[in-house]
């Protein structure tokens, strides 16, 4: 039996009164990729940025890689933070920056930075692995949805994360590119063995992604299993995702 | 109708509860956000690169608008000044006011608010744009403070760039009354420089200096608060950069009122 490395238990959350979480629970086991569907605006992003430290719960507990969010110092989170990669909805590239730099940004800050060879080859080598060696020059605005989400998945990865939080990783995309972006997460788990949460309400992408799918419906969960057992689940409304 | 009249006042007055404890609220929030720049500013990693960037975007690019500013702002008042002066026969003192009040006044009051309006506008849109685009939370994620690197790279930056722009400044606003007083009349540099420095002390030139590094380290600090605070997309990039350049020049003004009294005081105590 595998290790739980994200345990959530009992999150709450609320905005202006507003539920947006009310008691989930998860729990995210090492090399497993789970996908968390919903309708939009049903709270899956806000459960992604509680995770990773950046919202926080009104109650509730976080565990990541066994350690309790609440227990940490602001200095640890961010320390723990490097394990977690995130890829955002846009990408979040810093548009002051070239593609270059945008990977390098975090390699320079480190505890134990590398050199400056080594950062130049490190970020060749993630650039080659998303298939955008050429764009290294250009700046953000210059590169397209799906150029721009490869750019931000190669910028996760370089820092080794040992699990990645997808939000929304193939919206807004052709096919083409939301197939690529897949093929990506796939790979990520089969190379490097790294976990994924993946929020998404692409059922094309959780069905050759997830290994687990929760569902999210107003604040609560409580429908949960593989692509298949939940197409023929006895509940109009989860079916309904899945037609 | 009595009703209505007490349900009016009832708003009215909740209404000016609510704005106060914002106002309050938003001075708190400020507060604590500046303090972490105390905090940060000492330890490692220092940005230096990042630093002397801003240093170059947030100074030398506000060059041309404060050159121009100042120019005029001294051409102008010499200009005005003369009819008067003459009148009571006092025209060879007019180097002397436009000094004293360019340095001691209008350089810094004026190049502060030009930096609110250029500088301070710029960063609020800058980092408010970053924040809607989750550029801000990038950085923290992939273990980069960001307050570290954008607020405190921002602030120092304005703090070290404002005294350098505000005796540049009050330098450029002395080459435009002399020009104005050389249209008007006839006047050596040197004869306009002894007029000009003949009653300045010591005194009128520290305040000004202080001043341009607390308008500095006030209008980049207020900037960077709305920027981080902005939200709901583009409408909330906008009005993080309006509430930077107005709020700041506010507490210009403040700060400017204070300055002044503190000189008085010093001045009627000390001197």
């Amino acid at each position: 039996m595998k290790e739980d490395i994200i345990v959530v238990k009992d999150l709450y959350k609320s905005f202006k009164g507003k539920k947006v979480l009310e008691g989930i629970n998860i729990n995210l086991k090492k090399e497993e990729n789970l996908c968390i569907i919903g309708k939009s605006g049903s709270g899956k992003s806000v459960l992604l940025r509680s995770i990773i430290g950046l919202i926080e719960p009104d109650s509730g507990y976080i565990s990541v890689f066994g350690k309790s969010l609440d227990d940490l110092h602001e200095n640890e989170v961010i320390a723990l933070r490097k394990k977690v990669g995130y890829l955002f909805q846009e990408g979040a590239l810093y548009d002051s920056m070239n593609v270059e730099e945008n990977l390098a940004f975090p390699l320079k800050r480190q505890p134990h930075p590398k050199s400056h060879k080594e950062i130049k080859a490190t970020i060749r080598l993630a650039l080659q692995r998303v298939g955008l060696l050429s764009s290294i020059n250009k700046m953000p605005q210059e590169l397209s949805g799906g150029m721009k989400k490869r750019i931000a998945l190669a910028r996760t990865l370089i820092l080794e994360p040992e699990v990645i939080l997808y939000d929304e990783p193939t919206t807004g995309l052709d096919p083409v590119t939301s197939k690529e972006i897949i093929e990506l997460i796939l790979e990520m788990r089969a190379t490097n063995g790294i976990s994924a949460i993946i929020v998404t309400h692409d059922m094309y992408c959780a069905r050759l992604t997830a290994d687990r799918i929760l569902l999210l419906n107003e604040g609560k969960m409580d429908v949960e299993g593989s692509f298949e057992e939940l197409k023929r689940s006895d509940k109009d409304w989860v079916r309904a995702f899945f037609e | 109708m009595k009703k209505d009249k007490e349900q009016l006042e009832e708003t009215t007055t909740e209404k000016s509860e609510k704005s106060n404890g914002n106002f309050f609220r938003t001075l708190g929030e400020l507060t604590v956000f500046s303090s972490r720049f105390f905090a940060l500013v000492w330890s490692p990693p220092y940005e230096l690169d990042e630093l002397f960037t801003q240093i170059f975007r947030l100074g030398y690019k506000s060059l041309f608008l404060v050159t121009t500013t100042a120019f005029i702002i001294g051409f102008v008042m010499s200009l005005q000044l003369y009819p008067s002066m003459k009148t009571f026969g006092a025209e060879d003192l007019i180097p002397n006011m436009v000094a004293i009040a360019v340095i001691r006044e209008i350089g810094p009051v004026l190049t502060g608010l030009i930096c609110a309006g250029k500088t301070g506008s710029g960063i609020g849109a800058e980092i408010g744009s970053m924040k809607v685009t989750d550029q801000i939370d990038a950085m923290s994620i992939s273990g980069v403070d960001p307050y570290k690197y954008l607020v405190v790279t921002r602030v120092l930056a304005m703090t070290i760039t404002m005294p350098f722009l505000v005796i540049y400044s009050a330098g450029l606003s002395l080459v435009g009354s002399y020009v104005a007083v050389n249209i008007t009349d006839d006047m050596s540099v040197t004869m306009y420089i002894n007029s000009a420095f003949d009653y300045m002390y010591f005194y009128d030139f520290v305040p000004s200096i202080i001043k341009a590094f607390f308008f500095g380290f006030t209008i980049a600090m207020v900037s960077c608060f709305y920027g981080y605070r902005a939200d709901y997309g583009t409408v909330g990039v906008g009005k993080a950069a309006n509430a930077s350049v107005v709020i700041s020049s506010l507490i210009i003004f403040f700060l400017d009122m204070l300055a002044a009294q503190l000189s008085h005081y010093y001045q009627n105590n000390f001197v």
